[in-house]
């Protein structure tokens, strides 16, 4: 045990004499997960594959604030009696009822409704 | 207008809840939604017995007697500017000493370096087709500890760096990405190449597992033990890194918590460090 000891401690000694170093050299950053099922992307998401597509009734680029406007105000009026009277009203129907509100919220948040 | 409000809400908490968000320090193409975020806090334990070095002029891998230890607490944000914009930042603070006692070096503590970071995601998987693509550039503002010591936390040196970052999402339920990039740094750091490479399982609605592989490459030719070598030149060593981590992150509503294991596998120049990182992530404006 005691030469156990001794061995070590001349390993320490040793090492601290010969000044032998490593790099700490920066702390190893705790890396991250995503959020592919986040409100955001998933709105994104079936917008992109109902609304705003090749065989979509709105094409690729034709998707602005003033569009995204009309969207959600289609979308706010779907159960009201008084809808917005666009081309939009009819639109939305292609969004199941559980989809809907993922997609207003993604065009709120992104066109800063 | 009383739209949906209460089903609309309920069923945004749901996906939050299932959601996964967490802190990335490092560039990533799935960013926070527009006027979202993540304030995150993370505690990293890392310590080390062996190291990779000169031996009679060939890097080696040998025991490092005293050894090594590291503990750092980081809080990290992200925030979404705009769809395809992101802003992100990382500081800590952290404990390096040596596991033997007595120690022949320093126990030093300090500051980390602070980096913030802007991602600018330039292609969309969810708008075109093929893999979603992103530009994150970052600066690094050096720390306030000592330098020159085995048992620094850091080079000490302020920089800056440029990846590129490329990731798909395949049925959402697997998710890979990739990144390369440089890092460059003030005095006589050498320039780094690292590269991400990264694969999320969602295992469920409340669950992600991670994995990731980790290499930086050091323009470099100062080596420890090698000619020339004395601990002043610590910072400026050419150190690469070969490292893998899994781990895993739970969501709860706006919370997540994560766990995630290193292991450093190769190296030149650098402790073989084992690690493990626990994380608490709230997220806001979602």
């Amino acid at each position: 045990m005691g030469a156990k000891l001794g061995s070590w401690v001349a390993a320490v000694v040793v090492a601290a004499l010969v000044q032998t170093p490593v790099l700490a050299s920066g702390s190893i950053k705790a890396g991250g997960a995503i959020s592919p099922r986040d409100a955001y992307m998933q709105g994104k998401a079936l917008t992109f594959q109902k609304l705003v597509c090749a065989s979509c009734p709105i094409q690729k680029g034709a998707l602005n604030r003033d569009r995204a406007l009309s969207l959600k105000m289609s979308l706010e009026a779907r159960d009201e009696a008084n809808k917005p009277g666009t081309p939009d009203d009819d639109h939305i129907e292609r969004l199941e009822r559980d989809e809907q509100e993922v997609v207003h919220y993604y065009l709120t948040r992104r066109y800063k409704l | 207008m009383e739209f949906g409000k209460r089903a609309f809400s309920s069923l945004v908490l749901a996906l939050v809840a299932s959601s996964a968000t967490g802190v990335y320090a490092n560039g990533s193409v799935w960013l926070p939604a527009p006027g979202a975020g993540s304030l995150t806090a993370s505690y990293v334990s890392q310590s080390a017995d062996d190291f990779w070095h000169i031996v009679d002029g060939q890097m080696a891998h040998t025991p490092f007697p005293p050894g090594l230890e590291q503990t750092t607490t980081f809080l990290s944000a992200t925030y979404g500017l705009a769809d395809a914009w992101a802003l992100d930042a990382q500081v800590g603070v952290s404990e390096a000493s040596n596991k033997a006692n007595p120690a022949p070096h320093p126990t030093l503590d300090g500051r980390t370096d602070l980096g913030v970071g802007l991602t600018w995601r330039f292609r969309d998987e969810v708008i075109s087709d093929g893999p979603s693509m992103a530009v994150r550039f970052g600066l690094i503002l050096a720390g306030d500890y000592e330098t020159y010591w085995p048992t620094a936390i850091g080079e000490g040196a302020d920089g800056a760096e440029l990846s590129a970052v490329v990731g798909k999402i395949f049925g959402d339920r697997l998710a890979l990405s990739a990144e390369v990039g440089t890092r460059h740094r003030t005095s006589d750091v050498p320039q780094e190449t690292f590269m991400n490479f990264d694969a999320h399982l969602i295992a469920g609605s409340h669950l992600v597992l991670s994995a990731q592989y980790h290499v930086q490459d050091s323009s470099g030719d100062t080596d420890i033990h090698g000619p020339g070598f004395t601990r002043f030149v610590l910072p400026f060593v050419a150190e690469d890194v070969n490292r893998v981590s899994l781990g895993g992150t739970l969501s709860f509503d706006r919370f997540n918590v994560g766990l995630r294991f290193f292991d450093v596998v190769d190296g030149r120049n650098t402790a073989d460090f084992d690690a493990v990182s626990g994380t608490f992530t709230y997220n806001f404006g979602r």
